[in-house]
């Protein structure tokens, strides 16, 4: 069943030189209980994308297309409408817990604003209610952490308090937007576990939005490549990694450095860079950087075909990238 | 404001000078409202034996008296009363005003925004000591309007000082997390943006105490604002300083408890704003 359900979505901004498009025409359906990866380089639009569903985006943008959740259209919502579907239906978690958290409230009532808010509750159901949440994500001493001050807590901890705010009136849908990129390492893996029992546990449909592929591996059951605005190609996890078909998703992979790489070897980096934002070609954006672009890839944009695994490419890929790659060396 | 009051005060109380200070401006405000009430003259009696006596033990005259006789203990405390309920009260008002108006204009923005500080601006053109004498022409002179003529003034400055706050406040990711939360857009304005503005607000706040009191004592040289025999610190200064040359302590002794008064305010909102901020560690 279809929960979350994104159709033609543009977002754009007017500037001096004309309109920039930072969403470019997307499609992106979101199953209950499913977790989805959005994976692109930074600019390549998708934070836009899911701010936008939720009327999110900047004064200046704007979007077109229709967003649906369940059987209601968010795209153009009133506001009184939207602040009933963010943080109850659908809740963020953003990228650094740093700045996420307002340094003035300590971390109970912050955890206390949402529940009331949402939840109508009263000061002592919304504590002992805050408690449970603390303690859902892990955090120890809770009672005392409720009183303390987001600056008190270091960022693996603050991320967890984000998590419990996101989690804190159950919503359907849970947007985590490169949830561990501000962290360290170590803590980054506490944060995906907890992200992980989540998942399994409230059958919660995750967008996790990173650039990072070994980040998504760990936890989606599908990925969704973006380039320039656009979805580029969109399969299940493994098929992705073992069968990448569009060109630019398998120059991704090959970039990623692996344990059974040489020190020697010199990474491997896609040349060129992505199209400025601006330019909307009527070509293959990846098509100056590709190495099986022909005549066709810059005259048609290819559109994204497929069933299962779905690609946006004339000349996709069909071997499995391990082949192509001891065919190589 | 939102940190818990007894978190706040204890970090106030770690810092020593703040304490010390806030003691003193206890002290005074102490002094102002019992100190007129050992003295054993009055404010307007005369004391026909000591006119423009030096401040001295005898005679209960402490602080001297000034060239009419009157007991200048009495009237100093008086007129620091005065001053700082004009100043604490005016400051009240412009805090009020000046939080809301500029918290709302920047955090809605566009033509509220526009329209709500053009508003500011125009008042700000006014000529305020002209405004001040035309109400005073109009509707005689008190103190109920010496309050809302320096209040009219005041909260512009604070306005636009939090306004302008709020707009860089606009764009933290905090602000944007609970939007994206769903809290409600006055729940934001109250509880994330307005406590987030304490800080210039506090240290604006205790800028405009004095401003304020130098303001009346502005408005009473002039004529315009406490009147004989009443005394305010500014009319006592203004007094004080006509006889400098021949009886210093009738200029000395108000201005004195003037600079105490606002260099404590200064240490205390000081000390305030480190308190409010849990996270600037100095």
């Amino acid at each position: 069943m279809t929960l979350l359900d994104i159709r033609a979505l543009r977002v754009s901004y007017a500037v001096p030189s004309g309109t920039v498009h930072a969403v470019d025409g997307v499609d992106f359906a979101l199953a209950a209980g499913e977790c989805v990866g959005v994976v692109g380089e930074s600019g390549s639009g998708k934070t836009q994308l899911f701010l936008a569903a939720l009327g999110l985006l900047d004064a200046t943008a704007s979007a077109s297309g229709s967003v649906r959740l369940g059987d209601t259209e968010l795209l153009g919502a009133p506001r009184s409408l939207l602040e009933t579907v963010r943080g109850r239906r659908i809740a963020f978690v953003f990228q650094d817990p740093m700045t996420a958290l307002t340094p003035q409230l300590t971390i109970g009532q912050q955890l206390s604003e949402v529940l009331r808010v949402h939840r109508a509750l009263g000061e002592d159901a919304a504590r002992a209610r805050s408690l449970q949440l603390l303690e859902r994500v892990h955090i120890g001493d809770a009672v005392q952490r409720l009183r303390q001050y987001p600056h008190e807590l270091s960022g693996g901890l603050r991320q967890r308090v984000t998590v419990a705010l996101a989690l804190a009136c159950e919503p359907q849908v849970l947007v985590a937007d490169e949830p561990t990129t501000a962290l360290d390492v170590t803590v980054q893996a506490g944060v995906l576990e907890l992200l992980r029992e989540v998942k399994r546990e409230r059958r919660l449909a995750i967008v996790l939005i990173t650039h990072d592929f070994g980040v998504a591996a760990q936890l989606c059951d599908r990925i969704a490549v973006m380039y320039a605005g656009r979805i580029v190609e969109s399969a299940a996890t493994e098929e992705l990694y073992a069968r990448p078909r569009h060109p630019y998703t398998r120059a991704l992979l090959r970039a990623v450095p692996r344990l059974d790489t040489p020190v020697d070897e010199p990474l491997v980096n896609i040349r060129g860079a992505p199209p400025a934002p601006g330019e909307t070609p009527t070509a293959c954006a990846f098509a100056p950087r590709c190495a099986r672009a022909d005549a066709r890839c810059v005259s048609e944009r290819p559109e994204l075909m497929g069933t299962e695994q779905r690609v946006a490419c004339h000349h996709p890929f069909t071997e499995p990238l391990a082949t192509a790659l001891a065919r190589r060396s | 404001m939102t940190a818990p009051a007894s978190g706040l005060w204890q970090r106030l109380a770690n810092d020593r000078w703040v304490v010390g200070c806030g003691a003193l401006l206890a002290a005074l405000t102490v002094l102002a409202l019992v100190g007129p009430a050992l003295s054993p003259y009055s404010l307007e009696t005369p004391d026909w034996r000591a006119m423009a006596l030096p401040p001295t033990t005898q005679d209960a005259h402490w602080f001297g008296t000034d060239r009419l006789g009157r007991d200048l203990w009495l009237r100093t405390w008086h007129g620091t009363r005065i001053s700082l309920l004009i100043g604490l009260l005016a400051t009240a008002v412009s805090m009020l005003i000046g939080v809301t108006w500029g918290a709302i204009a920047g955090y809605v923005g566009g033509r509220v925004d526009a329209l709500m500080m053009r508003f500011v601006d125009v008042l700000y053109s006014l000529p305020y000591v002209f405004f001040v004498i035309v109400l005073t022409v109009l509707f005689g002179r008190n103190l109920i309007l010496i309050f809302l003529a320096i209040g009219a003034v005041g909260w512009l400055t604070m306005a636009r000082i939090v306004r302008g706050q709020t707009l860089a406040l606009r764009r933290r990711p905090f602000i944007e997390a609970a939007i994206a939360m769903g809290v409600p857009t006055w729940r934001i304005v109250a509880r994330h943006v307005v406590p987030n503005v304490a800080g210039p607000v506090i240290v604006y706040a205790t800028l405009t105490i004095p401003q304020m009191i130098l303001f009346e004592s502005f408005l009473s040289f002039l004529g315009l604002g406490v009147q004989e025999p009443l005394a305010s610190l500014g009319n006592l200064i203004a007094a004080g300083a006509a006889e400098m040359e021949i009886a210093p302590w009738m200029l000395i002794v108000p201005a004195g408890v003037l600079v105490l008064l606002l260099g404590c305010c200064n240490f205390v909102g000081d000390g305030l704003r480190d308190a409010l901020d849990p996270g600037s560690n100095r």
